[in-house]
């Protein structure tokens, strides 16, 4: 399967001239630690190294086609002090070559890359508000491509239609502020301002559950108790864990049973059978 | 049954076009049934460009409503992996949308489509490495879609500007071919952009290559271009072919037994633009037969 490695190899090489040039000049750390042969390193040492230049628009494109699932991160983002041309930078940072290399969403990857980008470049008076609605939108994205979870026989986990995120309080109503703004002709204009928003209260937070239906995700803050509950069952629980955790976490002795069995019946804990 | 044998049974389907999702849609793009309708020869047959994920535009809906012939060309899997072509969930999307187009055939760009895990709106297209192993995963995937579909599944050439291999392309999908027992849906832009990057004469190769698996054969335009002096061309399907693409076309078209099929890619084009270049495989189609 090597042959697959050389492929992701060549996509980093051109989507990021940089790292192209490294692999042309023999940096011997573009190529460490990979499962590519000696002849297929030849190979592409043999390429004519102008050919990764050909298209330098594939940045770009992936930018477009993630528009609709980070609409409201972008949004935000590019109001807070980053100018688009940032965005370009994405191809050369590990969020893009460590997604293509482990076959992750590029998608999210593009998200953790808004986020960081927020955290060190924001404006400070902005900088809370915009990683916290990159985080959100990034998690939807998540959710969207979330498989069913590994669930042994006995044992419950939080379903692949569900993801539960902590955020500072008014997160939520800063999302449900700014998504109506964020379409795609507004994105890059400079003249479609942010609308204006609560404050957040980053020493406070809110759990915010995600979930995925036909019909699309739905948002909706839930109690710190369930919030703790179904991220406790992120990783598989048995039946009477879940019910010891909820009861930890203030449920009388009998609502607990009757608790998780609502979660079941919510389609938010997926059963790994008997 | 090997290939050779079944490819008796494939209908001929002689000169068509082809459209994918919304390439009809812009004022100046060909309508296919409208192609049709003016020039029943340069339509005979359409070609679907399929993304799973977005299904039929109207113009393909059009099209198989009115119970015409297809092919169905996918934009959406990478045949050199197991888990993209037993993809479960994808596999029953296509085999609904073979139900209403009832294609003759499955078809498209053997090459890398995406990165991971089939995604929306991330359309790569590169081609593959073109080694033996690749073809050897490549084959498998082929072989395994046709068992899932019960349909032939041609691999196409793809179009790019990086190569990388020890093998000259067309060695490569002979490989493929025979590995996979398949048949070849050869690009002639796609051969003729990738003689021309990779420095070769247009017609090197061809000698080795069993022309009796080529089923169906692609003609479109490209543009030429440079790049700090690497020139390239770029597949834009432009009304225009090339003078190699045409070169290559007339000069496969009589020596392919098993043709049945010649697409001219040119979907996102008014018509007055790409009647000359109809005309023209429709005379080389017509001579052939």
């Amino acid at each position: 399967m090597s042959h697959a490695v050389l492929q992701r190899v060549v996509v980093r090489m051109l989507h990021d001239p940089r790292f192209a040039a490294s692999v042309f000049q023999h940096d011997a750390r573009a190529l460490s630690g990979l499962d590519v042969t000696a002849e297929e390193r030849q190979w592409l040492l043999a390429a004519d190294p102008r050919a990764f230049r050909t298209d330098p628009e594939r940045g770009t494109r992936l930018w477009q086609a993630a528009c609709d699932e980070l609409a409201v991160a972008l949004f935000v983002v590019l109001r807070c002090g980053i100018a688009p041309a940032r965005l370009e930078e994405f191809c050369s940072t590990r969020h893009f070559h460590d997604a293509i290399m482990a076959e992750n969403a590029l998608v999210v990857a593009m998200g953790a890359f808004l986020e960081e980008v927020a955290r060190t470049r924001g404006q400070p008076a902005r900088r809370e508000l915009a990683v916290s609605l990159v985080r959100l939108d990034t998690a939807m994205a998540r959710l969207r491509r979330r498989a069913t979870p590994p669930c042994p026989p006995g044992k419950l986990v939080l379903s692949e239609t569900a993801l539960v995120v902590r955020l500072p309080a008014g997160t939520l109503a800063a999302y449900e502020r700014v998504a109506p703004c964020a379409r795609a002709e507004t994105l890059f204009d400079p003249a479609a301002p942010l609308p204006p928003l609560p404050s957040l209260e980053p020493r406070h937070s809110e759990l915010v559950l995600l979930e995925r239906a036909a019909s699309g995700l739905r948002l909706g803050a839930v109690s710190d108790a369930l919030g703790k509950l179904l991220l406790f069952c992120e990783t598989p629980q048995s039946q009477d864990a879940v019910c010891a955790e909820a009861r930890r976490l203030g449920a009388a002795p009998g609502e607990d049973a009757e608790l998780v069995a609502e979660q079941r019946a919510a389609g938010l804990f997926a059963w790994g059978g008997p | 049954m090997s290939f050779l044998d079944r490819v008796h049974h494939l209908p001929v389907l002689g000169v068509g076009v082809s459209t994918e999702y919304g390439a009809g849609d812009r004022a100046d793009s060909l309508d296919p049934v409208a192609l049709r309708a003016a020039h029943p020869g340069y339509a005979r047959f359409l070609e679907v460009g399929v993304e799973t994920a977005k299904g039929l535009d109207r113009h393909a809906e059009a099209w198989a409503a009115q119970h015409l012939p297809t092919t169905y060309h996918f934009l959406d899997v990478n045949l050199d992996d197991p888990r993209d072509v037993g993809d479960v969930p994808w596999l029953a999307e296509v085999r609904g949308l073979c139900e209403r187009l009832r294609p003759a055939w499955l078809c498209g760009d053997a090459g890398l489509w995406h990165v991971g895990r089939r995604d929306r709106g991330h359309m790569l297209l590169l081609p593959p490495i073109l080694s033996d192993a690749s073809a050897d995963a490549l084959a498998d995937g082929i072989a395994s879609l046709r068992d899932a579909t019960g349909r032939e599944v041609l691999p196409e050439n793809p179009p790019g500007s990086v190569y990388l291999g020890d093998l000259h392309l067309l060695e490569f999908f002979a490989r493929v071919c025979d590995r996979a027992d398949t048949g070849q849906l050869l690009d002639v832009a796609h051969l003729a952009l990738y003689q021309r990057v990779t420095g070769h004469a247009p017609f090197d190769g061809l000698d080795a290559f069993p022309l009796e698996r080529v089923v169906e054969l692609h003609v479109a335009g490209g543009t030429e271009r440079s790049h700090d002096g690497f020139a390239w061309v770029e597949d834009d399907h432009s009304p225009e072919p090339l003078p190699d693409t045409w070169a290559l076309a007339e000069w496969l078209l009589p020596r392919c037994p098993n043709l049945k099929a010649i697409v001219y890619e040119c979907e996102r084009n008014p018509l007055s633009a790409i009647v000359p270049g109809f005309q023209r495989i429709h005379a080389l189609w017509t001579a052939r037969t």
